[in-house]
């Protein structure tokens, strides 16, 4: 009995120093936290919006739309304060103006929002990646004084250690898996503009009297980003990134992502299309025409769209996505919808060919398995079969061996256009090695087998 | 002969605006030019209105310290966190209120002191408050009289001096006629009758504000440009006085200073302090020729004027002004 009531003496004392880090860590509440966000730039000197990306839809444009939705966000999600610097395109507001309000209204956390740039010669086709800007602490260089003067060169470590440094990894984190970009992640921004030569910190960064984050989502002189940039929801997920980051760092569990977004392409030409009526769960999303979008900016008649797609507040489960667009077949693909992050599913559709070939228009006469794209392949890959009949289905993933590593398939399913992705892993969910796989389609008796190339 | 007549007419007209334009320059006179003071690294400094002391914060706004004006000797006043972002002298000179920070994890504390200057003690105002307290700036409104905002609306409080030994007394609404500048809006306090008045049809965040010295004017500075107004007393006649102006002070009830910033949306690029009558018709850069970027001006009722510059000098000049 003695022995018990210790062993439960001690089960409690252990009990109350294990829970109480772990409560410390969640325990924020979100209505004792304001948050000022800084949609970058504003006005250019000429008075048209600042920095214009490849196409014409600008930094300002782009953050202010973000910026707006992360509001949102953020005040759904219980936040006390949510403050912008600018509320509108049309508004030139300085550096010192925008920490000011920040200051002034005693927020706790700033964050700026911008979108990167790299100049011509660099070709900007080849460039995009995400990265979030932080205040480096710089050396104290007049020892005369009790006073930190912020005078000197950069430490290498962040002015907001411990929180500033957190949070830009997280956001740069997201933003990337969200645009599915390179991540450059965290940087101190006195060494990254230059460092002991030279460098400099970011004004908003300098003068904020609480920690200071600055996003550069992607590139606006990326031409595909730029063209991507024009789609609301596109720039909604990189709100939607920023807001996860918010609700990560300050400990509250956020409720589950359920959405799904991807870019429908012209299977042949590998073109992003417009105007494609993609329907799920009893909605109808439409990817953005010539007319509605692109003709608002100097996007050329010839050019290609986005070919974005956006679905949030799902069911759970494995939802049937219906994808249509004139002259092309029906796709229907089954996605499961995760939880935890957006779900991506990229869709190529295939141009109905002539009739006398096909028979009835959009239905597949032979059981085929298409090349995977993209191939050679990192970190995913799509691969497109059709079934002539209604049956049982198995896709399986094998190495150069013969052994199985992944099934990506195996249920019944109509005749049809199906497509599905591989994301390298295998059955315990690790990444394989690089290499040469095989994929393997069975449906009945009829296999097909096709080669594909991994690479990490 | 009529072409001839309306050139002559014109550059006669040109001829005397320039000369108006220099008559009005030469009423601002800088009696010695910006001489950096032997201070450590400060964000922000402000000269007493009397002319006695100048306050400065530590980087990011934190600590408040006190000088003379020669910066020669210099001691702590307050070692909280942000207390020198919007600390305010009371017109006398003898006070300071401010608001401040105590930080927990990620999260913090908000707390409104007011300083006795003479006897270097802060004496709290509020209570350590949680964010959501929505604690604003302190302002001044008569000589010891002094106002914040909170979630619950509006505290007035007068400090008093008995003895030699000061307190800090409540004082309720109806008690005090009030004229405060809000988010976007002047609020006039008459009693308990409470007007919000808007200068502009659309709503525009004030940014910084001073009262002239005879309070019946406000320099206003709103967020975006055209930005720095002087409005009227009941907050409905905004004057534009400079479209980039920030920051502004008086100096009497005629001229103002401000700051004006150049950046190109990454980093500050350039920094001036500016005087202006307040018409806006004359404009003078006092800092023409320093190597700095200068930053959030104050000055006191002698022209004296005291200003910080981006790399955390702290500069003092003189201006005559008639």
């Amino acid at each position: 009995m003695r022995f018990l009531f210790i062993a439960a003496a001690v089960a409690f004392v252990l009990g109350v120093f294990w829970v109480e880090p772990v409560r410390s860590q969640t325990n924020i509440d979100l209505a004792d936290i304001s948050i000022c966000l800084d949609p970058g730039h504003g006005l250019a000197v000429d008075g048209s919006f600042a920095n214009k990306g490849a196409f014409g839809f600008s930094e300002t444009e782009k953050t202010l739309s973000i910026a707006l939705q992360l509001k949102s966000l953020l005040e759904q999600s219980g936040v006390d304060t949510v403050i912008l610097t600018r509320t509108s395109n049309s508004s030139e507001v300085s550096l010192t103006q925008r920490t000011a309000l920040a200051n002034n209204h005693n927020v706790d956390w700033f964050h700026s929002i911008h979108s990167n740039a790299v100049p011509e010669h660099l070709n900007p086709a080849r460039v995009n990646y995400a990265m979030v800007l932080l205040e480096e602490r710089r050396e104290d260089s007049d020892s005369r004084f009790s006073v930190h003067s912020e005078r000197g060169s950069g430490t290498g470590s962040a002015y907001w250690h411990g929180s500033s440094d957190i949070m830009a990894q997280l956001m740069s984190d997201h933003i990337a898996r969200t645009y599915r970009i390179p991540n450059s992640g965290a940087r101190l921004d006195w060494t990254f503009y230059g460092g002991t030569n030279g460098g400099f910190t970011l004004g908003v960064l300098r003068s904020s009297m609480m920690p200071a984050t600055l996003s550069e989502g992607a590139f606006h002189t990326n031409p595909v980003q730029n063209l991507r940039d024009m789609n609301n929801e596109y720039r909604r997920a990189e709100a939607k990134a920023l807001w996860m980051s918010f609700l990560e760092y300050y400990g509250v569990k956020r409720p589950p992502v359920r959405t799904v977004l991807g870019t429908v392409i012209n299977r042949r030409t590998g073109a992003p299309m417009n105007d494609v009526l993609v329907e799920a769960d009893g909605r109808v999303y439409t990817t953005n025409s010539f007319f509605d979008t692109f003709n608002s900016w100097q996007v050329p008649d010839s050019a290609s769209g986005n070919g974005i797609y956006y679905f949030e507040n799902l069911p759970a489960g494995n939802i049937p996505f219906t994808f249509r667009a004139e002259g092309f077949r029906d796709t229907t693909l089954y996605i499961s919808v995760a939880d935890t992050f957006f779900t991506f599913q990229d869709v190529a559709l295939k141009r109905i060919v002539t009739p006398g070939i096909l028979g009835a228009e959009g239905t597949p006469l032979e059981f085929s398995l298409e090349q995977n794209y993209p191939n050679p392949f990192n970190p995913t890959t799509v691969i497109a079969f059709t079934l002539p009949d209604a049956g049982r289905v198995r896709l399986e993933i094998l190495n150069l061996l013969g052994e199985s590593v992944a099934i990506l398939l195996d249920e019944d399913r109509e005749a049809g256009t199906y497509q599905t992705t591989w994301n390298g892993t295998n059955r315990s969910g690790n990444i394989v090695p690089s290499g040469v796989y095989f994929y393997k389609l069975r449906s009945g008796t009829a296999t097909i087998t096709r080669k594909m190339v991994f690479v990490r | 002969m009529t072409r001839t007549l309306t050139i002559r007419l014109f550059t006669f007209t040109v001829l005397v605006m320039c000369w108006t334009a220099t008559i009005r320059a030469q009423n601002v006179r800088i009696v010695s030019p910006p001489e950096r003071l032997p201070l450590p690294f400060a964000s922000v400094a402000k000269i007493s209105p009397t002319g006695e002391y100048i306050s400065f914060s530590g980087e990011r706004f934190n600590k408040l310290f006190i000088s003379n004006t020669e910066g020669s000797s210099y001691s702590e006043l307050c070692s909280h966190a942000a207390a020198g972002w919007g600390h305010t002298w009371s017109p006398d000179g003898q006070f300071i209120a401010l608001r401040a920070n105590h930080h927990e994890e990620k999260t913090k504390r908000v707390a409104v002191e007011m300083i006795d200057v003479a006897n270097k003690i802060a004496l709290p105002v509020t209570d350590w408050l949680s964010s959501r307290a929505r604690l604003s700036l302190p302002e001044w409104s008569a000589t010891n009289v002094f106002s914040y905002s909170t979630s619950s609306g509006i505290q007035v409080r007068r400090a008093e001096i008995d003895d030699s030994t000061v307190t800090i007394a409540t004082v309720e609404p109806g008690q005090i006629s009030l004229r405060l500048w809000s988010v976007d809006a002047l609020e006039v306090r008459d009693g308990m009758k409470l007007q919000a008045v808007r200068p502009f049809r659309q709503s525009r965040q004030v940014l910084s504000s001073a009262w002239s010295p005879e309070r019946n004017i406000s320099a206003v500075e709103f967020s975006g440009r055209p930005s720095l107004y002087v409005v009227s007393e009941d907050g409905k006649t905004p004057h534009l006085v400079d479209a980039k102006g920030e920051y502004p002070c008086w100096i009497n009830d005629r001229y103002v200073v401000y700051m004006v910033t150049e950046d190109d949306g990454y980093k500050i690029l350039s920094g001036d302090i500016w005087i202006a009558d307040k018409d806006g018709k004359m404009k003078k850069k006092l800092t023409e020729g320093l190597n700095e970027i200068a930053l959030y001006p104050s000055a006191s009722k002698d022209g004296t004027i005291v200003f910080t510059t981006e790399s955390g000098s702290v500069y003092k000049m003189k201006v005559a002004v008639e």
